[in-house]
């Protein structure tokens, strides 16, 4: 009996796909100049790695509530997250946040990933540093969830982070070694 | 804290998943490609490009989003307009690595057969070709290739809404048209 064409390419694409990443959702690089070499691809597990611009010269971090209902975010330093997350909460956006050391991460998966990038909760600010949400990307029972790797607080230092949106509760951050895994991109 | 285990919802998120995602979608793949192809060995390369392409940007499948239906075709499309605008000299590069290869006669014959089966579609799609390209795409989405209005929208990454009024108007000037089809200008197709 002769295999089929579709059998064939069923064949051909099983070979490719063991070939592919299939961790659940993609990791994004950090963008570029934010990004230290040992850093890169930093294990991202089904949520968006960003680099959140930072500013050096100010207070450790700043929450503004715009007019339009966005809310702009400002982290000069990783210190004080629980500070952070009740800034937040006052300007109407819940969120966790965890600064872990270089070379660890949160264990996966810490609750129900909400798919992005449509969600993309945090946009880059064009005219300054820091980073908007607006609090209507977040739905009610979802928590914004924001991870970065950091060296002793020092900015300077990291390699980006994370940013997810949680659907229900979320775990607290369990620490585990960050893994690098690759990712296919063509 | 504990948590339930949440399995991922995408039929892509597992390489078995994807596998399966293929079976289900071969037939309508290739009926897709020989409706905008006369050549055998064409829609076998086109059909093995979609479903690569398909696997290579899984990532962007969304389940709570609409069908897999949709999101494919939206793939497939893309696939279609890349192979229109690649120059010859890369198309046969592509040639030379994807699926004729893999055709023997009986894959040919049948490949045929289903190219065969898609004439009208074909020339329907023709007499199509007048219209605005938004109208067009999602006339042929939904009257050719028999999406459903959100599935037809969502492959081309536009509203509803806005697909049912371009719908609208793509029937409203193919009507005096002469010598369309009257299934292509029925309302609630």
């Amino acid at each position: 009996m002769t295999v089929s064409f579709r059998d064939k390419l069923l064949e051909e694409l099983r070979a490719e796909a063991a070939t592919v990443s299939w961790e659940p959702l993609p990791a994004r690089r950090p963008a570029r100049h934010l990004v230290t070499a040992a850093g890169l691809g930093a294990a991202v597990v089904a949520a968006v790695a960003v680099a959140i611009p930072l500013m050096w010269d100010a207070p450790a971090f700043a929450v503004v509530k715009n007019s339009d209902g966005t809310v702009t975010v400002r982290i000069n330093e990783f210190v004080r997250p629980k500070e952070l997350e009740k800034r937040l909460r006052e300007a109407g956006v819940r969120a966790v946040i965890d600064y872990v050391p270089y070379g660890q991460t949160c264990r996966e998966p810490r609750g129900e990933n909400v798919p992005q990038p449509e969600r993309m909760p945090l946009r880059h600010t064009e005219d300054s540093p820091g980073f908007r949400i607006d609090p209507k990307d977040i739905g009610p029972d979802e928590t914004l969830v924001i991870q970065m790797h950091s060296a002793n607080g020092d900015p300077a230092k990291s390699n980006g982070g994370s940013v997810a949106v949680i659907r229900g509760p979320v775990a607290s951050c369990e620490l585990v070694p960050a893994k690098f895994t690759g990712e296919d991109r063509e | 804290m504990r948590l339930k285990q949440v399995e991922p919802a995408s039929p892509l998120a597992r390489a078995q998943a994807f596998e399966a995602f293929y079976l289900r979608h071969f037939d309508a793949m290739t009926r897709f490609v020989a409706r905008r192809t006369g050549d055998p060995q064409a829609v076998a390369d086109l059909t093995a490009e979609v479903f690569l392409a398909a696997l290579h940007s899984r990532h962007t499948y969304r389940p709570g989003r609409g069908s897999e239906t949709g999101w494919l075709y939206g793939v497939a499309r893309n696939v279609l307009s890349a192979q229109r605008r690649r120059s010859e000299r890369e198309a046969r590069a592509v040639e030379r690595v994807v699926a004729r290869r893999l055709l023997d006669g009986d894959d040919l014959a049948d490949l045929t057969d289903r190219i065969d089966a898609e004439e009208p579609a074909r020339r329907a799609l023709s007499a199509m070709a007048g219209l605005a390209e938004g109208e067009r795409a999602l006339l042929e989405l939904v009257v050719i290739d028999q999406l459903t209005v959100a599935e037809a929208a969502q492959a081309l990454g536009i509203r509803v809404g806005t697909a049912r009024v371009r719908l609208h108007r793509a029937r409203r000037t193919l009507r005096n048209v002469p010598g369309v089809s009257a299934a292509l200008v029925t309302e609630g197709l």
